[in-house]
Formats: structure tokens, C-alpha cells, sequence
């Protein structure tokens, strides 16, 4: 099969005007800017986009696929030969992706994922959208066996986010990029404020103030509209023994999750979710990548819903029945509060001695408050601790902030194991940590702090159990 | 409880007296740079240093064991954090020897077991013999295809 013919002027004028932006911006001159000038550029480029366009043309013709019955074949390059056989064993997901002018050429790019789609294998650049649908279709068929995929239709969605969710979803999560991003925009603008400056005449503490409010607004905005595109119109289905999504206005993507590959549901909640009741799923989900490197992420399969909308969604998902969270040893919040104790003697040992050393003076009544506080974050960072030993399940819950319940199927764990710190020994306290292959976004495995130590070597004793019981 | 080689302490204590040396240079130009440079404070800070070293070396030694139980591969090590750690065989994807210039020097052996968890690596022992190495490696080898062949994939 060929990539589609679009796909050569596409990608020669997007190659095009990558090579012109970067020339505009570090060679162009406009106070040397004339006729003659004018007519070297357009020149220039004109010799330039045939060979650009002549490249693509070559590009296109070399590049042959084809689905096999176990491979994906990809033979391609114009200078340098390469063939490419992946197995269709190893990937998880066919990936179609459209921006806006994809899809006003009626084109496609393809990306063939591995490992739960967090890596790209091998990605088609471009071909026609409904054979990208074909191929999408084909690999899956090939990989379920054709009867049990034409048996397998579509369910009707196990969720579809609402206008409200959608909403709220859009206003509450700030995006961390469009925050970087528009933080990228101040320091370029940045450099113009020297000349507003000179010529309005502003000090420079409102020029400050102000920026922080644009980068503020633009981050707010942006972030708004980014995750509305992101998760407009999302949904989640079951087809066979996969999850499938789709979601996005403007890049709208698909993917599946096959069941057989997901490691530990999580339930996600920030205090904001908490407050009114929301709650967002997570799946993390193991594959294995080029090289036998794993590859793992986690994956939103309901981005916000109802708390108990979301409940019955992992039950549905898992296939568990409900958790009952126990809380920790009663002596964890000493510790807690002991731990940011010594954060607040560490912070006011500094803000006191910048006092001393810039010589101004802080009312060390202040300082006090930090005790109330540090009680405070102690006891609920103890209140959102806690575990539930089910029958096929291990439950999980930590954080404040974002306060995570995973579920782990017994079957899932890769090793136990059971720590205690010298400052967990003083009080009798021990943690059981669960390592499963799948990994979340900061790498930490599902786990229960600070039980009580006999508490804990039950635990580690009944869980392993469980796991024996789990696999027979 | 299986122990360590007690030829592993060679090594251990090579590196401890190598840290301490290293930390007692660091605390030595700091001191420099504040007061002056004394013999006094660099020579008494090695001697702690490389004394409480020694101490946390030979606790590290006490604190190691492991065994080979029914169906899994129990761990303990560890002295600030103690750690205990069960690997069972069915999860075990292969398991590596390693002898390293220094470990070679003293004859000894390093044996690591991996699985497909995020921790996987860090399931190592220390301070085998070469050839109990080998042994144990050949029978965690054994027992892992056989549990596997009863209970199926490693994932």
C-alpha cells in the first residue's frame, strides 16, 4: 500500500515553511530590504520548494506498507534502504490523528503504538483517512482473529462526558504546558517593555504587575480552551477485550486499551473534586516496547465524572466489588506532624537569619502559626491515608492533594515488600509497598504507609496468599 | 536465613573508608575556607567518619539475608530503612551473575534478579561465591520456568 498522494505537497510545504521561518528570523534584514532582495528570496524559494517537493516525491515513492497476517510490514528511505517488520503481536493500538487541514484534505496520520499508546513504533505520514480506518480496522481483526472482531461490535459507550462535565473539567485542571508556555511568551514580550517604557512612562513595578496579570490570563484562557479541545466529546467503550476512547475537537484521537494489559485502576480526586463530588479514572497498563524495554504510563479512561459514576466504572472495568477504606495506624499523624515540624523549625531558622542578615525584622508570632498548621496538614494527610483488603483486590489511598485509590488485582504483583525506617522502628510503624509492572506518572507503586508493625506483617503475609490464591 | 560471604566485608569496607575519605576532603576545604586549614580537625574527622562507617558497614553485613522459601525469594537487608521483600518465582524474568574488577579481585560474585516490575533492578544480592552464584542462579532459573509452566505468563 502507498501513503496518500496529498501527503507529498503536504509535507513540502510544511518543510517549506519550517526552513522559511527559520530564515526570517535569523538572517532577514528589513533595512536592507529591496527589489533585488525580493526577487533572490522568492527565487530562492522557488528552487527551493521543487527540490523540497522532488524529495517528498521520492519520499512517497520508496515508501511501501503492508499488513501481513502476523506483521506489519514497512519498507522505506530514499538514500538509506530500511525495512521494517513489526509483529502485529506487539502493538497495542493504531492511532489515527487529523488536525483541522488533515481533515479538509481528507488525510490522516497514522501512528502504530506499542505499550498501552505511550510509545510510537512507527508512524505513516500521511495517508488517505478512510484507508487509515481500513488499516486500523484490519490490524485489530487480525490481531483479535476476524470472527470474534466481527462479533464484537461497538457497545454503547461506557461513558460520554456531559456539557456540565466538560465544563468543569475545562475550568478546574490548569494545564502545566499552557502555563509554561505563556510564561515562554512573557520573556519574548519582555523585551519590549524597555521601549513601552521609555515611551509611556510607567514604573517599572506596574509593567511587572501587569505582565503577571496577562501571563495569568493567557494561562487561564489557554488552559481552559486546551483542555475543552482535549476532552470534548470524549468516550469510552468496550469492545471485545479492549477499551476504546476517542476524544478531542480539533485533533480528535483514538485508542484502545487492551484489558489483558492494565496493572492497577486508580480513582483520582484533587480537594476541589472532592468538594463537589468528582472524581477521574485512571488506568496504568504495562506493554513492552523495541528492546525489551517496558514501557508504562498511566491513561485517562474517564476524565471527570460523578464520584459514583466513576465507582461503578471501575467496578465495571476491574470487575471488583466496592472498597470500604480502613485508615492507618492512629500514631501516623504524630509522625506527620513531627515531619513538618522540622520543615517549619528548617524554614523559620532561614526566614529568621535573611532577617538578621538583611537587618529587618520578622515578628516571630508568625513564625508560630506554623505549629496549628503543620497540625493541621498532619492529621489530613493522615485522613487521606488508608487501604482495604477485598477478595481479589488490594486498595490503596494516599495523598492529599491528589488523593489516589488504586486497585490492585492480586494478581498483578511482581514483588511485596515491607520497610520500615528508623523513624517508623521509635514508634512501631511499617510500610507495605505493592510493585506492580505498571508505573505511574512519578513512579510510585501502590503502597500503605505507616501501619501499625503487626498490623503490616499480616498484610505482608495475607497478601502473598492472596496473590498464591489468585493465580491457581 | 541464608547469610552473605563474610569476604564481601573486603570490599564494603574498601568503599566505606574510600567514602570517608571523600567526605573528610569536602569537610576539610569547607573548614579551610571558614577558619584555616588543621591537621587536628581533618585527621579527627577521618576517624570518625571512617569509624562510624565501619559501624554502618558491619550492621549492613548483620542486616543481610535472604532465602529461598517455597515459592518465593525472601530478602532482608537494609539498616537506616529495613526492608523486606518477597519475589515470587513465577515473577522472576531472567536472573544475571555479575563480577565487577574489585569483586573479581576477592573472588567474589553478584547475583540479580529481574522481573517486570518497576522495582525489578533492585533485587540484587551481594557477596556470593562464584560458584553459589551460579547454583543459586541455575535453581531460581529452574524454579521459575516450572511455576511458570503451572501458573502462566510473567505479567
Amino acid at each position: 500500500m502507498k501513503l496518500s498522494k496529498l501527503s507529498i505537497p503536504y509535507r513540502s510545504a510544511q518543510a517549506l515553511l519550517t526552513v522559511l521561518a527559520f530564515g526570517f528570523f535569523t538572517g532577514f534584514d528589513v533595512a536592507q530590504f529591496n527589489y533585488k532582495v525580493a526577487a533572490v528570496i522568492l527565487g530562492g524559494s522557488t528552487v527551493l520548494f521543487f527540490g523540497i517537493l522532488t524529495w517528498f516525491y521520492l519520499v512517497w515513492k520508496n515508501y511501501n506498507f503492508e499488513v501481513t497476517e502476523d506483521t506489519f510490514d514497512i519498507d522505506s528511505g530514499v538514500l538509506r534502504k530500511q525495512v521494517r517488520e513489526i509483529p502485529l503481536k506487539r502493538i497495542q493500538n493504531v492511532d489515527v490523528r487529523r488536525n483541522v487541514i488533515h481533515r479538509i484534505l481528507g488525510i490522516a496520520k497514522v501512528n502504530l503504538e506499542t505499550a498501552g499508546g505511550k510509545s510510537t513504533e512507527a508512524s505513516l505520514k500521511y495517508v488517505d483517512f478512510d484507508k487509515a480506518k481500513d488499516i486500523q480496522k484490519q490490524v485489530r481483526r487480525l490481531k483479535q482473529g476476524l470472527e470474534e472482531y466481527e462479533n464484537e461490535s461497538k457497545e454503547e459507550p461506557l461513558f460520554e462526558i456531559t456539557n456540565k462535565e466538560l465544563g468543569i473539567l475545562s475550568l478546574t485542571s490548569i494545564s502545566g504546558k499552557v502555563v509554561a508556555g505563556s510564561f515562554a511568551l512573557l520573556s519574548i514580550s519582555g523585551a519590549f517593555f524597555s521601549h513601552i517604557k521609555s515611551v509611556i512612562g510607567i514604573s517599572g513595578f506596574v509593567i511587572a504587575m501587569l505582565s503577571f496579570l496577562v501571563v495569568l490570563l493567557v494561562s487561564l484562557f489557554g488552559s481552559v480552551a486546551s483542555n475543552f479541545s482535549r476532552f470534548y466529546d470524549f468516550k469510552l467503550f468496550r469492545r471485545g477485550d479492549s477499551l476504546e476512547y476517542e476524544h478531542g475537537l480539533i485533533n480528535r484521537s483514538e485508542g484502545s486499551i487492551p484489558l489483558e494489559k492494565i496493572q492497577v485502576v486508580s480513582i483520582e480526586e484533587n480537594p476541589l473534586k472532592r468538594q463537589f463530588g468528582y472524581a477521574t479514572l485512571k488506568v496504568e497498563t504495562a506493554g513492552y516496547g523495541p528492546g525489551n524495554q517496558e514501557n508504562t504510563g498511566a491513561e485517562v479512561a474517564v476524565p471527570l465524572a460523578e464520584r459514583e459514576h466513576v465507582l461503578n466504572l471501575s467496578e465495571k472495568v476491574m470487575e471488583h466489588n466496592g472498597f470500604d477504606i480502613q485508615s492507618i495506624s492512629d500514631k501516623a499523624p504524630r509522625r506527620y506532624f513531627g515531619r513538618y515540624m522540622i520543615v517549619s523549625g528548617a524554614f523559620s531558622t532561614l526566614t529568621l537569619s535573611i532577617a538578621q542578615f538583611t537587618s529587618t525584622s520578622v515578628n516571630p508570632v508568625y513564625l508560630a502559626a506554623l505549629v496549628p498548621v503543620s497540625a493541621v496538614a498532619g492529621y489530613l494527610k493522615y485522613t487521606n491515608k488508608g487501604f482495604y483488603e477485598g477478595k481479589k483486590f488490594f486498595y490503596t489511598r494516599n495523598g492529599f492533594w491528589n488523593r489516589k485509590t488504586s486497585i490492585v488485582p492480586y494478581y498483578r504483583i511482581q514483588t511485596l515488600i515491607n520497610q520500615e525506617t528508623i523513624f517508623q522502628k521509635r514508634l512501631g510503624l511499617s510500610t507495605l509497598v505493592l510493585d506492580t509492572a505498571g508505573i505511574s506518572v512519578f513512579g510510585s507503586n501502590p503502597k500503605v504507609c505507616d501501619l501499625d508493625r503487626e498490623v503490616a506483617e499480616n498484610l505482608f503475609v495475607r497478601v502473598f496468599e492472596s496473590f498464591r490464591s489468585s493465580r491457581k | 536465613m541464608r547469610k552473605l560471604e563474610k569476604k564481601v566485608l573486603a570490599p564494603w569496607i574498601i568503599g566505606a573508608f574510600l567514602t570517608s575519605i571523600v567526605l573528610t576532603g569536602i569537610i576539610s576545604i569547607v573548614y579551610s575556607v571558614l577558619r584555616e586549614f588543621s591537621v587536628v580537625f581533618s585527621g579527627s574527622s577521618l576517624i570518625i567518619l571512617t569509624a562510624l562507617m565501619m559501624i554502618y558497614t558491619l550492621l549492613k553485613f548483620r542486616a543481610w539475608g535472604f532465602e529461598m522459601r517455597e515459592d518465593y525469594l525472601y530478602l532482608e537487608r537494609g539498616v537506616l530503612k529495613k526492608v523486606k521483600s518477597k519475589v515470587p518465582y513465577v515473577r522472576v524474568q531472567h536472573v544475571d551473575t555479575q563480577r565487577g574488577p574489585i569483586y573479581r579481585i576477592f573472588g567474589l560474585s553478584k547475583l540479580v534478579v529481574y522481573t517486570a516490575g518497576s522495582r525489578g533492578a533492585d533485587v540484587g544480592i551481594p557477596g556470593l561465591l562464584p560458584k553459589d552464584a551460579d547454583e543459586i542462579q541455575e535453581e531460581l532459573r529452574k524454579v521459575a520456568v516450572e511455576s511458570e509452566e503451572e501458573f502462566g505468563d510473567a505479567v
